[in-house]
């Protein structure tokens, strides 16, 4: 069974109030956002060297074909203090899951693009 | 790697727009990507347990896919029983004895967009086949069934029975014995 139309992921859309207050709760938050607010090229251990071909091959797991498709799982971030302004910090959210998850959405769109079948 | 994705991110982010317009990708497949990307799950947590937090976190996740692994990841027996239960149903379905061959072809059908699938050597060709005749010749048997779990138990994915290559060899070996019919004195020492 194939999806014909992808629509948003049933996570609530981010709100910083509630961020705050679910932080402070819980040290912890879920919600749905827009993929370039995380630093792509962030990484908590920036001296390992990463795999190419291994994150291609698990961009064509994920997005069978270069179809878009929903994560199964979040990505994590870290944040310091509930009260972070995550709005200021749009694109340098900083990481804590593994990164190769983040390259291999990039390396598929860009293939998707590449081969003229960005999904549809 | 960095420079590469460096580059590709640039190039794919540049502008979904202008891309479309210079390669003629069409609308429909971009605004499902753009749909995905703007509603990425996350979680976010708070770091407040000490120094080298970033560090620590990052490990533990890390080490919670290597446990999913651990525990998700099926041996080579849990993966004859798995195909010899969908042999089971589908023949409980339809009333009718599915070949091997047919039981083959659907495994093929759903692995086709699975790229890591067959690239794992203990799913190559021919592992359905594997499948069902160690399930029918060794794991019918309790005592057999019996070492197999001993085995897991100690050793986990890194029993040496851990594969369907030499549970099959194991039982093309031994099944020319004729004096014995039980199956268990395979592995008795």
């Amino acid at each position: 069974m194939s999806i014909q139309s992808l629509n948003v992921c049933d996570e609530a859309v981010f709100n910083q109030q509630e961020a705050k207050i679910a932080l402070q709760k819980e040290g912890a938050y879920r919600s749905a956002i827009n993929l370039f607010w995380l630093d792509p090229f962030g990484s908590p251990t920036p001296t390992v060297p990463l795999s190419k071909k291994r994150v291609q091959e698990l961009g064509s797991f994920v997005f069978p074909g270069y179809k878009p498709a929903h994560l199964a799982d979040s990505f994590c971030v870290g944040v310091d203090a509930p009260d972070t302004d995550f709005h200021a910090l749009k694109g340098n959210w900083r990481p804590v899951s593994p990164e190769e998850m983040h390259h291999c959405i990039i390396f598929t769109l860009a293939a998707a693009i590449d081969s003229g079948e960005a999904g549809g | 790697m960095v420079k590469d994705l460096k580059f590709c991110f640039v190039f794919s982010s540049v502008s979904l727009r202008f891309l479309r317009l210079i390669r003629q990708v069409d609308d429909a497949g971009l605004d499902q990507w753009r749909t995905m990307i703007l509603s990425c799950p996350v979680m976010i947590i708070l770091m407040d347990g000490g120094p080298d937090q970033l560090f620590w976190q990052a490990f533990k996740k890390r080490q919670q896919v290597v446990a999913n692994y651990e525990a998700c990841r099926r041996t080579a027996r849990q993966l004859a029983y798995e195909v010899a239960s969908l042999k089971a149903q589908k023949e409980a379905e339809s009333g009718e004895i599915l070949s091997v061959k047919d039981l083959s072809d659907l495994f093929a059908l759903h692995q086709s967009d699975m790229a890591i699938a067959s690239k794992r050597t203990d799913m190559a060709d021919g592992f359905v086949k594997d499948c069902i005749f160690v399930f029918e010749k060794m794991l019918s048997d309790p005592v057999c069934n019996a070492c197999l779990d001993v085995l897991e138990e100690k050793y986990g994915l890194s029993s040496p029975l851990n594969s369907l290559q030499k549970m099959r060899v194991i039982i093309e070996k031994s099944e020319s014995t004729p004096t014995r019919q039980d199956h268990g004195w395979r592995f008795q020492p």
